[in-house]
């Protein structure tokens, strides 16, 4: 027994070195290089754009726009061709100024304002931006049959009888406890699926948690929480489709809760004939979604009977006075910032004009330029109300994506 | 019978070999929030706690360590146990980055051993104490006798960084490039001088030519752009020195106590 306990502790002292000095050890191989704030050009920046990258810094203190101008322009002519990325360009050093962005409320954990060229693509287009990608929930169609087969090769026991203790996880911010909990082995349950889903979806690990919540069977006691719940999961994801079917099938006790969830789906969807029909069953008697019930009315009447501004208006109203119409999209510094830039260019070319003649290059440059960020500010103006009937959008659906969401806590306590 | 020992001995310890991965890891850590679920009394509690801590630990999970060991009834707890914990604590702070709540248990963890005099020495570097940083680590260093290498720590310490002030900064930004070679950034300041330089150029010549509108209103614009950049990127820059300082000297003792090992 000596000599066992001996191997034992020589066996530890050369595999297992003391903890004191695997702490030494730790202490000095640390690396913190990824806490350091750096400074440099993005990458693949060319020798040019590295020079107005440094430019830059000197004009505006730091980097606000996040990408700077140049690579936006890039970027742009690659997304939306040479003349409209120009003058996107332009009409965003206008916006870029410090007039331009006074009247932004930035985050304060993050103080860059991003904007990729895209932002354009999606004001020409002119459709509401979904608010999460669709490619995503492409991987969110899991097997349903490889959820319930989790925990098969190796049954052991089951998990209802971890039910408290997983609750207890979950309740005490221990979420990734619980999940390193359910993925043992378990006999494959519906419990067991309900809790791998429930589980998931408190980690906000949302494309797997729809998975495990769609595949628990109407049979199961959890049926109507998972149905429910994957509802307003999958709408996160950017599905509004997939979800109307299961719900539509769906006959219990919760069928107020079901239309307000179709509801929901259909602003999400676009849909006004949708919504009117699954609205018109509206009780807004049950305290739990009364409120999410208004809410939704609200957003039907702001969406389908009210007017939305005109781009048309507001690119005319620009070329009368520059910056008018981005004055009347709603953002008053955007307006104020090109109405004084291209005033100030004008006037320098009309003074130029007067005194040296309009062939004289004094009276081209600025003349040129002026006509650039003209242009630019009429272009922006059009698309700036775009982008704010697209913002206004963006932030209906995400109150819609609230109030089919959030009331489901008061529902299922 | 030996034999059979012999065997349950090895058997303990492959399996103490396997429970390294970090699936074994995270099971052993939910093993241990079980038995304080189960209401085990406080003493066992703890002691799940810490196992449980440490399990964080080697999978490199340092700030859900540094928050298990938070969950400890320190009240409950020896001295010597107290300060056990609160040195875990305080190294997984400092593995996690988190200076500041590193620094913050220092005073509380007793100096006794090498480990923890050499974590105080890098936790207070790195959180920019440096005076207090300097003893701990001449304390390390001289550990079994005088050092050899006392007076090239010292050394070292004579140019910890001096954190810099943004109201300094900002006055000497109104003096281009004053306030760039305060933050130690000459090639900046002289683009931004030259920036600077460049509009005045502008709206002087252009007022003295006659061209008033020229030199008033593009003036005043290239103006605002120079001398307001100027001085936000003064203080950009003091705000990144301030933040990185400490980290660099930091790294500069984390390097030199390393050759010393």
């Amino acid at each position: 027994m000596r000599r066992a306990a001996l191997i034992f502790v020589l066996l530890q002292a050369i595999l297992f070195p003391s903890n004191a000095q695997n702490d030494v050890r730790l202490m000095l191989d640390a690396d913190f290089s990824s806490i350091l704030i750096r400074e440099q050009a993005p990458a693949g920046a060319n020798g040019c754009e590295k020079a107005s990258y440094e430019i830059y810094k000197q004009l505006t203190g730091r980097d606000f726009y996040d990408p700077p101008n140049y690579m936006f322009l890039r970027q742009a002519v690659d997304t939306i061709g040479f003349f409209p990325a120009v003058l996107a360009t332009l009409d965003r050093i206008v916006r870029d100024s410090k007039i331009g962005t006074a009247t932004v409320m930035l985050d304060p954990d993050d103080p860059v304002i991003h904007e990729g060229p895209e932002a354009y693509l999606w004001r020409r287009a002119g459709a509401g931006r979904p608010m999460v990608r669709r490619a995503a929930t492409a991987a969110a169609r899991m097997d349903v049959a490889g959820a319930l087969a989790g925990g098969r090769s190796a049954p052991a026991r089951w998990v209802s009888k971890d039910f408290d203790f997983v609750e207890y996880l979950i309740d005490n911010e221990l979420k990734t406890d619980a999940r390193a909990l359910l993925f043992q082995d378990y006999n494959p349950s519906d419990t067991l699926t309900f809790l791998r889903g429930w589980t998931l979806y408190q980690l906000k690990d949302l494309e797997p948690a729809y998975g495990y919540l769609r595949a628990v069977p109407s049979s199961s006691a959890f049926f109507e929480k998972s149905l429910f719940y994957s509802t307003a999961v999958s709408a996160h994801l950017g599905d509004y489709n997939t979800p109307v079917a299961p719900l539509e099938s769906y006959s219990g006790r919760y069928s107020e809760l079901k239309d307000m969830q179709l509801a929901g789906l259909a602003l999400l969807r676009d849909d006004p004939s949708g919504y009117k029909k699954s609205s018109a069953s509206f009780g807004y008697s049950d305290f739990a979604i009364a409120d999410a019930e208004r809410k939704l009315d609200q957003i039907y009447r702001q969406r389908y009977e009210d007017k939305s501004k005109s781009p048309l208006l507001a690119a005319a109203a620009s070329a009368v006075v520059p910056g008018l119409g981005k004055i009347y999209a709603g953002n008053i510094g955007e307006g104020i910032a090109s109405f004084l830039i291209v005033g100030a260019l004008g006037a320098i070319t009309a003074e130029h004009w007067v005194k040296d003649g309009p062939q004289n290059w004094k009276t081209i440059v600025p003349g040129i330029a002026c006509a650039g960020f003209y242009i630019g500010n009429i272009y922006g103006s059009y698309m700036s109300v775009s982008i704010v009937n697209n913002d206004i959008r963006n932030a209906q659906n995400t109150t819609v994506l609230y109030n089919i969401h959030i009331p489901l806590r008061s529902v299922f306590k | 019978m030996l034999r059979t020992r012999l065997f349950c001995t090895i058997s303990i310890f492959l399996c103490a070999l396997y429970s390294s991965s970090a699936q074994s890891l995270e099971s052993q850590a939910v093993a241990y929030e079980r038995i304080i679920y189960d209401g085990a009394p406080l003493q066992e509690v703890n002691e799940a706690l810490v196992a449980k801590a440490d399990c964080y630990q080697q999978l490199g999970r340092y700030k859900e360590a540094a928050a298990t060991l938070g969950r400890v009834r320190m009240f409950a707890l020896e001295p010597e146990e107290r300060t056990r914990v609160m040195y875990k604590q305080e190294l997984c702070w400092y593995l996690s980055g988190d200076f500041a709540q590193a620094a913050s248990v220092v005073s509380e963890v007793e100096a006794d051993s090498d480990e923890i005099l050499l974590l105080h020495a890098l936790v207070l570097a790195y959180a920019g104490r440096y005076d207090e940083s300097e003893l701990y680590a001449a304390r390390y260093i001289s550990r079994d006798g005088e050092s050899p290498h006392l007076a090239a720590l010292l050394k070292l310490y004579e140019g910890h960084p001096q954190p810099r002030r943004e109201t300094a900064s900002m006055l000497l930004s109104l003096l281009p490039p004053a306030g760039h070679i305060y933050n130690g950034a000459c090639g900046e300041g002289l683009l931004s001088a030259g920036l600077n330089a460049g509009s005045i150029a502008f709206t002087v010549a252009n007022l003295l030519g006659g061209y008033w509108i020229t030199g008033i209103v593009g003036g005043a614009i290239a103006l605002n752009y120079t001398v307001m950049g100027n001085q936000e990127r003064n203080i950009a820059l003091v705000q990144k020195y301030n933040h990185n300082s400490p980290i660099e000297f930091g790294d500069k003792l984390r390097r030199f106590l390393m050759e010393l090992e």
